[in-house]
């Protein structure tokens, strides 16, 4: 008998086989995106109504795609408008501010700028380890929960210092406030306390066609936070604070924010964001950040910078659309320029509002003009605000668009970049000559430094000379040098050998 | 067109249900393949596209050339043709501003003032930078290379050179294809396989979901580490750093390594992600490089595509490690990667700081092996020795990075006076900085086991669940991005 053969299964002694992969088929592939992409739709349609046309006063070969498909983004527009009033209508809106809250946890630093724990970054982490508040109050880190002030859900943001701002144009009074300045309400995403929000972001139906109702009560929540936040024991040093769009972000910004950093009297803060403007607040609430900022910041001077994303319609309170260029787009532009600056005002600062250089695609150019023109008018008539006409400082003796300009070594700078409408650091320089210049005049005005600090402004590396000299040679003014004369200001015409003044000389 | 964008969900989504539309139609693929991408890079500029085509067309008339050639002399010859075309492109476009400046400053300064637009054509001067160029033209010059090297090799089809030129997902700022990768999946997944199948005879369930991993992985890096380390420290810092202290320089130097890292690794995950739902494997392009423990080892992890480009199309035909001309090659190599960068000091300053390093890396391990008689073994106890080698090279490669990163040289050095000159005074830091960046190393040493496992939860799951999962996912990192997004860095090179 012959013996069994054994028979030894290598598969199995080997352990279990791979299981093998299972393939997918482009069907599977494509439902997953459709409906990872349309909830993600959803949760963004906020945003994303926002991004549509963004790139619209770019003037880029996209626009030329686009306009030649022009329903296509309006279809996409419209969807996404009727998406959001989905959205806001059902619980998804639940879901968003619950996602807000949860990302609030996370971003710390979101929390300590709003809870305000310091009156800027820059007092706060100036490299001391561990952080320590100056005023002694608490200080958060990572995780702490700060704590609320009980039934006050609605309380005013509040400074290290103990300042702060009212949540409405009465006002809470000082025993309101937390003996640390620590005390918060719950913050939404989008920076604004509690139930403040209404108050933070301006209700444009009300305020946009009249806006006089919400303007005053803006004047009295001005005077109110004037009132209660400047406070020299703690903050000594007056504040400049920068604010704008991609200009300020970039070329102006930088060489602006390192010319005043260099000052020891000056405190400067930046908070530009890109891809911002005033044509779509939708978007991004400019006033209503404004505010915020102030709160935050107590500025002196607050330089605007803003427009280079404003050439294209605008949507009111209404749905109505204003073409871009037509009168009443101007009126609307008018509007929302005047609740930036009466923002800005609320806390007492000054503003130095730099118009936009000339654009180097004549419609653009056109374009901007407007818009120039219109920020030019918010200037007209304040004491406290100041227009500085950029038009003339990086154009040529013809007042068109040039991207370079001649050194002292006989060679060519370029002052624009080739998109035709953002400054290079250069070109920044020829701007930051002229400003500077205006923001010491306001702060000696407002007696924040002294006279004879004021005239330092000198740009501020070998960039900065190259860029004079070149703007000398294209007959461009040293308005460093050339500044105008106080008793002259009132009747100071727009012209290229000083900005164009249009607040009547402080008395 | 930014994959972070609206508009690139959309043109993805049109672009994917095109796609299975027309997996049965012969060429269907390669025509809608080609036509998107020339949508796709005309959203970032209309008026390159010729220039696009232009290049493929030249590399493909130089391969074209190579099989008519009659001797190897010829075939050298067209071959040199092909190489000056491609590199005169590249070097008109990164450089003709900088030539002309530096022109016009000598014609000054020998009395010819002459304003710079005069000596081009109108508009010239204002021309904008050709998106993905370096990208591209690379891509070609490797085609060039691989059929000049391999005879044998199949010279493809116009249409198909141009595709492989201007794949949409590497087209702006790679990873570098190589012909090799390309056209082999180009080939199985355009054009009808066996039982009809076609697309998909290769794609499995993990790879699709590897695919949505990528592009979250990639939404993380960009939208929430990179974003946030820009916005509230690093630009500011590199900007002004006169305003500065130095503990707070010292984390803006660190913060922008791991930006830069985060930014360009967010890019190729995009990148390999979308490339993957349809269907195409790309090459990787990061390996966790700030775990490298020497200057060779990080350029065997960063940015791999360009190095091993570098060392195959230039680093080996100018001799390589051969007759004993290592150290010139190293440095000229890295010279030429700088220069590649832009016609800047600090980009030359920065190329030639690596290649430096790698000369002194090469040395010490020369050194090493003569005395240990082997390069692996040594006496010195492993982990304390290889914790040093990592921090040195981190740091280096972090300043490195200062002269890549800041505006100019005058910058660069006052970023770095501020540091070795400890206890300037200045603005400090936001605190969340530290463990954003802290997270940005994370994602280098378990940023793989994190993906893996977040592929099989996926697989596991029904789809409608797996997309639901995604969106929340991606509306989480969105809201802790800031609103709008920038550019990708590497878009400038």
């Amino acid at each position: 008998m012959a013996a069994p053969k054994v028979i030894i299964d290598t598969a199995t002694t080997r352990g279990p086989e791979p299981k093998p992969e299972r393939p997918a088929g482009l069907l599977r592939v494509w439902c997953q995106f459709v409906i990872a992409a349309a909830l993600l739709a959803l949760f963004q349609s906020d945003r994303l109504a926002g991004t549509l046309e963004d790139t619209a006063a770019e003037l880029s070969a996209e626009e030329i795609i686009l306009s030649s498909l022009p329903s296509i983004p309006r279809a996409c527009e419209q969807g996404a408008l009727a998406l959001r009033s989905v959205y806001r209508a059902t619980a998804m809106e639940r879901i968003d501010l619950a996602l807000s809250d949860l990302v609030l946890t996370l971003s710390t630093d979101r929390i300590v700028g709003k809870a305000a724990l310091p009156a800027t970054k820059r007092e706060h982490f100036r490299g001391q380890w561990p952080f320590t508040d100056q005023a002694g109050g608490p200080v958060y880190h990572l995780g702490d929960q700060i704590p609320l002030q009980p039934g006050k859900e609605d309380a005013p943001a509040t400074s290290p210092q103990g300042l702060t701002a009212p949540s409405d144009a009465s006002g809470p009074s000082q025993a309101e406030m937390g003996q640390d300045g620590s005390n918060v309400g719950p913050v939404l995403e989008n920076g604004n306390v509690g139930d403040s929000q209404d108050q933070a972001a301006p209700d444009l139906s009300g305020s946009l066609p009249g806006a006089e109702t919400n303007a005053t009560d803006r004047a009295d929540i001005a005077l109110n936070a004037t009132a209660q936040t400047i406070d020299p024991e703690v903050s000594p040093k007056p504040l400049v604070l920068l604010i704008g769009d991609s200009m300020m972000m970039e070329g102006l910004g930088p060489v602006l924010l390192r010319n005043l950093r260099a000052r020891e009297d000056l405190e400067v803060v930046r908070e530009a964001r890109y891809s911002t403007g005033l044509s779509r607040m939708d978007y991004f609430d400019w006033p209503a950040h404004m505010e915020e900022l102030v709160e935050k910041y107590s500025p002196a001077v607050v330089v605007i910078t803003i427009g280079g994303n404003d050439a294209q319609d605008i949507v009111d309170e209404n749905k109505k659309r204003h073409f871009v260029g037509t009168d009443s787009w101007a009126e609307q532009y008018q509007q929302r320029a005047e609740l930036l600056a009466q923002a800005a005002e609320s806390g007492g600062a000054a503003i130095v509002w730099v118009g936009l250089p000339i654009m180097g695609n004549p419609t653009h150019a056109q374009r901007t003009l407007l818009l120039s023109e219109r920020q030019q008018a918010v200037c007209e008539g304040s004491d406290n605000r100041i227009f500085v006409d950029t038009l003339p400082l990086l154009s040529d003796e013809k007042g068109e668009f040039i991207a370079f300009v001649k050194n002292e070594q006989g060679g060519q700078t370029r002052i624009r970049y080739k998109d035709k409408i953002h400054v290079t650091s250069a070109g920044g320089e020829i701007l930051t000559a002229v400003v500077v210049p205006e923001i010491e005049r306001l702060l000696a005005d407002l007696g924040q430094i002294s006279e004879d600090t004021s005239e330092s402004a000198q740009p501020d590396d070998q960039d900065s000379k190259e860029a004079s000299s070149g703007q000398a040679e294209t007959n461009q003014p040293d308005a460093s040098a050339d500044q105008p004369d106080k008793d002259t200001l009132p009747s100071a015409p727009a012209s290229a050998s000083a900005p164009a003044v249009c607040a009547p000389a402080p008395e | 067109m930014n994959f972070v964008t609206a508009q690139f969900a959309f043109f993805f989504l049109v672009v994917l249900t095109l796609w299975l539309g027309t997996r049965r139609v012969p060429h269907g693929r390669q025509g809608l393949l080609l036509v998107a991408n020339l949508v796709f890079y005309a959203a970032t500029g209309l008026a390159f596209v010729p220039l696009l085509v232009g290049v493929a067309f030249l590399n493909w008339c130089i391969a074209g050339a190579f099989d008519e050639a009659a001797t190897p002399r010829r075939r050298k010859l067209w071959f040199i043709l092909g190489l000056a075309g491609n590199l005169a492109i590249l070097g008109f476009f990164k450089y003709y501003e900088f030539f002309l400046v530096e022109a016009t400053a000598l014609l000054g300064l020998a009395g010819f003032v002459m304003p710079i637009e005069k000596l081009l054509p109108p508009g010239l001067m204002d021309m904008a930078f050709p998106i993905g160029i370096s990208f591209y033209v690379f891509q070609g010059i490797a085609y060039i290379s691989d059929q000049y090297r391999e005879p044998s090799l199949r010279h493809q089809p116009f249409h198909k050179v141009l595709l492989f030129l201007s794949f949409f997902p590497t087209v702006l700022s790679g990873p570098i294809l190589r012909p090799g990768q390309f056209f082999p999946q180009l080939e199985q997944l355009t054009t009808t396989g066996t039982g009809g199948k076609g697309y998909g005879t290769n794609l499995t369930e993990k790879d699709v979901q590897e695919g949505f991993a990528l592009i979250l992985s990639g939404l993380f890096k960009k939208v929430v580490l990179a974003s946030y380390l820009s916005d509230h420290l690093v630009r500011d810092a590199f900007q002004g750093p006169e305003g500065y202290s130095s503990l707070a320089m010292l984390i803006a130097i660190y913060g922008y390594a791991m930006q830069l890292y985060c930014d360009f690794s967010g890019y190729t995950d995009l990148a390999l992600g979308f490339a993957r739902l349809l269907g195409f494997r790309l090459p990787e392009n990061f390996n966790s490089p700030y775990l490298a423990v020497n200057l060779q080892d990080f350029w065997r992890r960063w940015h791999m595509t360009l190095s091993s480009w570098l060392r195959d199309y230039l680093y080996i035909p100018l001799g390589g490690s051969r007759y004993g001309k290592t150290y010139r090659n190293l440095l000229l190599t890295m010279f030429l990667g700088g220069l590649w960068h832009g016609a800047h000091t600090r980009f030359i300053v920065w190329g030639l700081m690596h290649g430096a390093g790698l000369c002194l890396v090469h040395a010490f391990q020369k050194v090493r092996k003569h005395f240990s008689g082997s390069s692996t073994s040594t006496n010195f106890p492993v982990w304390p020795g290889l914790f040093l080698s990592w921090l040195l090279t981190f740091h280096f490669v972090a300043v490195a990075w200062v002269f890549f990163g800041a505006e100019n040289m005058d910058r660069s050095l006052e970023i770095l006076r501020r540091v070795i000159f400890w206890g300037q005074p200045g603005e400090g830091f936001p605190l969340m900085a530290l463990p954003v960046i802290l997270c940005a190393m994370l994602t280098q040493v378990i940023g793989r086991h994190i993906l893996r496992n977040f592929v099989r939860f996926q697989e596991r799951i029904p789809l409608p669940v797996g997309a639901a999962v995604i969106a929340l996912a991606g509306a989480l990192l969105f809201r802790m991005g800031p609103e709008g997004v920038l550019p990708f860095i590497y878009f400038q090179f």
